[in-house]
C-alpha cells in the first residue's frame, strides 16, 4: 500500500491495519503531514497544525494499542477540528483578527471527547470569519481539492478541503445554515448535521445559538457514524445538549434501500437548480428506485420562506454575541462580516419573534410530510463549487443555503452524501433529512445510498500525485 | 430603497445604528442602505406566512452564557 492510499482509507480500514500491525498511528500522522506540506499552499486548509504534539500522541496511541489498551475505533486516528472550537493551550482564532491571540484554557466538550476516544488532533482548520460567510483577508480563502481556483465552500471550508484531500480521516465542523453540508457537497465528501442538541456546543464559539450544530465531515457514512458515536450525548456544560439516542455504527451499516420510503421535496426542485445538478439528482432517484425504495413527491408548503426566516434569526443572535466588539473594534472585522453584524442590529424585535414562530410552522409541515415517508431528500446545493463564497446576507448566499437552512430552522438531522458530478465535472451532494432524533435512520438510508451509488469519491484531481 | 414599513434612507440607517450603539464612520450609512433595505424587504415578505398559531420552539430558547463565549 502506498502512502497516498493509506491517507484515503476509511477509519475502520485504518483501525484494522493498526490492529494487524500493518500500519501505525505514527506512520499515519507522518504521511499526513507530508501531504499537508505538499498541498497546503494551494488549498490553505489549516490555521494551525500540531506536528510534534500529534506525533507524540500517535506514538502513545501505538504503545497503548500494542499493550492491549484499546480505546475504540478512533484510537490513534488523525483528525482535525474547526478553529472555532476551543483547544486548551492552542490558539482558537475563529479566523478573525479579533481572536488572533486567544488561547483557551480548556477544551470544548467535543474536543475532550475526541481526545478521550484516543483520536490524534492534527490541528485546527480554516473557516470563514466567525463562521459568518466571509473570508477574513488575514487568513485567506480555503480552496477546493477538485479545483483549487474555487472555494472549498463555507464555513467549514478547511474541514471539508482537508478531509477530501486526504489530510485527516475526519474533521469536526459547525453548521448554522449549511456550513457543514455545503462545503462537504462542494468537496465531494460526507457532511452531517445531527439533530439539534445531540452534540454539545460547549466551548464552540457561537454564531447563532438557536441554529448552531456541531458535526463530522468524513469520506464515508460509516466513518460519520463512528465519529458521531464518540462525540454525541448530553453535557452539563451545554443546556441544549440532549440525552437522545446515539446512532450505533453497527446498525447504520445494516441500512438497505429495499423497503425504504423517501420523499422528494417538490418545492426544492425549482429553477435555481443548475442542469447538471438536476440530472445528477435524477440519477440518484434511479439508484433509490432500482434498490427497491419507494420514492414519493412530498410537499412542505412553506419551506421556501426559509429564505426569509434564516437571516432574522442569525442576524440578531450573531450581533448579540458580537455587540461589544462591534462597538469597540469594528475595524478588526472583514468589511462584509462587519456589515452583516451591523445589519443584525437593524431588524425589528418582531421580525425575530416571527421567524422563531415560523420555525414551529415549518417543523409541523415537515412532520406532516414525514407521515408518508421516512426521510426527505433534495440536492444539497443548487450548483457546484463557485469561485468565491457568497455573502450570507446577499441573494446568492440565500440561494446557496436554500436547501440546507430549513433543517437548521427545524433542528432535524440532515446529511449530505456524494451524488456524482455536475457542471465542470465537480462533485455535488444529495441531502437526506429525517425526524428529530432519528439520526440512525438518516444514516442508514445515507449508507445504503452510498453503497448502491458507488459515488464515494476517489482522490480529488487537484491533489493527485 | 424602501420596505413596506419605512423608507430606508441614510438617516434611518444612522438612527438604527445609533440606537444600537454602533459607531458608523462618515459615509458608511450610504453603503448600508441597499443592504438594510434588502434584509427588511425579506423580513416583510415573511409576514405573508400566518405564524400566529405557533410558539417559538422551546428547544431553541437558550442563548450562550458569556463564559462560554469569552
Amino acid at each position: 500500500m502506498t502512502a497516498d492510499e493509506l491517507c484515503f482509507l476509511s477509519i475502520r480500514e485504518l483501525g484494522a491495519k493498526y490492529r494487524a500491525r500493518e500500519a501505525s498511528p505514527a506512520e499515519a500522522v507522518r504521511i499526513i503531514f507530508d501531504r499537508i506540506d505538499r498541498f497546503e499552499k494551494p488549498l490553505n486548509s489549516w490555521i494551525s497544525v500540531r506536528r510534534e504534539e500529534a506525533l507524540t500522541e500517535a506514538r502513545a496511541a501505538e504503545k497503548e494499542l500494542r499493550a492491549g489498551q484499546d480505546r475504540g475505533p478512533l484510537h490513534g486516528v488523525p483528525v482535525s477540528v474547526k478553529d472555532n472550537m476551543d483547544t486548551a493551550g492552542l490558539q482558537t482564532t475563529c479566523a478573525s483578527r479579533i481572536l488572533r491571540n486567544r488561547v483557551p484554557s480548556r477544551d470544548a466538550t467535543v474536543v475532550r471527547r475526541l481526545r478521550h476516544a484516543g483520536a490524534v488532533l492534527l490541528g485546527k482548520t480554516n473557516l470563514l470569519e466567525f463562521a459568518y460567510g466571509i473570508v477574513h483577508p488575514d487568513y485567506g480563502q480555503c480552496n477546493n481539492p477538485w479545483d483549487p481556483s474555487r472555494t472549498a465552500g463555507g464555513s467549514s471550508s478547511g474541514a471539508a478541503s482537508s478531509v477530501a484531500a486526504g489530510m485527516g480521516y475526519a474533521a469536526l465542523g459547525t453548521d448554522t445554515g449549511g456550513s457543514i453540508r455545503i462545503p462537504a457537497s462542494y468537496c465531494g465528501i460526507v457532511g452531517y448535521k445531527p439533530t439539534y442538541g445531540l452534540v454539545s456546543r460547549a466551548g464552540v464559539f457561537p454564531l447563532s445559538w438557536s441554529l448552531d450544530h456541531v458535526g463530522p465531515l468524513t469520506r464515508t457514512v460509516e466513518d460519520t457514524a463512528t465519529v458521531l458515536q464518540e462525540i454525541a450525548g448530553s453535557d452539563p456544560d451545554d443546556p441544549t445538549a440532549v440525552n437522545g439516542p446515539i446512532p450505533d455504527p453497527r446498525k447504520v451499516i445494516e441500512g438497505t434501500l429495499r423497503g425504504a420510503r423517501v420523499g422528494v421535496i417538490k418545492e426544492l426542485m425549482g429553477d435555481d437548480l443548475r442542469p447538471g445538478v438536476r440530472a445528477a439528482f435524477e440519477r440518484a432517484l434511479r439508484v433509490f428506485r432500482t434498490g427497491g425504495t419507494t420514492v414519493w413527491e412530498v410537499s412542505v408548503p412553506s419551506i421556501l420562506y426559509s429564505d426569509q426566516a434564516l437571516l432574522p434569526v442569525i442576524g440578531p443572535e450573531a450581533t448579540a454575541v458580537h455587540e461589544s466588539w462591534l462597538r469597540t473594534r469594528p475595524e478588526d472585522y472583514a468589511p462584509m462580516t462587519r456589515a452583516q453584524l451591523e445589519l443584525g442590529a437593524m431588524y425589528a424585535a418582531t421580525d425575530y419573534v416571527r421567524a422563531q414562530r415560523f420555525r414551529s410552522k415549518l417543523m409541523a409541515e415537515c412532520e406532516t410530510a414525514l407521515e408518508q415517508v421516512e426521510v426527505l431528500i433534495a440536492p444539497t446545493v443548487a450548483w457546484v463549487a463557485p469561485k468565491e463564497d457568497p455573502a450570507v446576507a446577499g441573494q446568492e448566499g440565500v440561494i446557496e443555503a436554500r436547501r440546507t437552512a430549513p433543517f437548521n430552522l427545524t433542528g432535524m438531522p440532515a446529511i449530505t452524501v456524494p451524488c456524482g458530478t455536475a457542471e465542470d465535472e465537480l462533485p455535488i451532494g444529495l441531502q437526506i433529512a429525517g425526524r428529530w432524533l432519528e439520526d440512525e435512520r438518516v444514516l442508514q438510508v445515507a449508507y445504503a445510498f452510498e453503497r448502491a451509488a458507488e459515488w464515494t469519491v476517489s482522490v480529488p484531481r487537484g491533489v493527485r500525485s | 430603497m424602501e420596505s413596506k414599513r419605512v423608507k430606508i434612507t441614510p438617516e434611518v440607517v444612522r438612527n438604527l445604528a445609533s440606537a444600537a450603539g454602533l459607531p458608523l464612520p462618515a459615509g458608511r450609512e450610504n453603503e448600508l442602505v441597499p443592504l438594510v433595505a434588502s434584509i427588511l424587504k425579506d423580513a416583510v415578505k415573511l409576514e405573508e406566512v400566518d405564524v400566529t398559531a405557533h410558539e417559538p420552539p422551546a428547544a431553541f430558547r437558550y442563548p450562550p452564557r458569556n463564559r462560554d463565549i469569552r
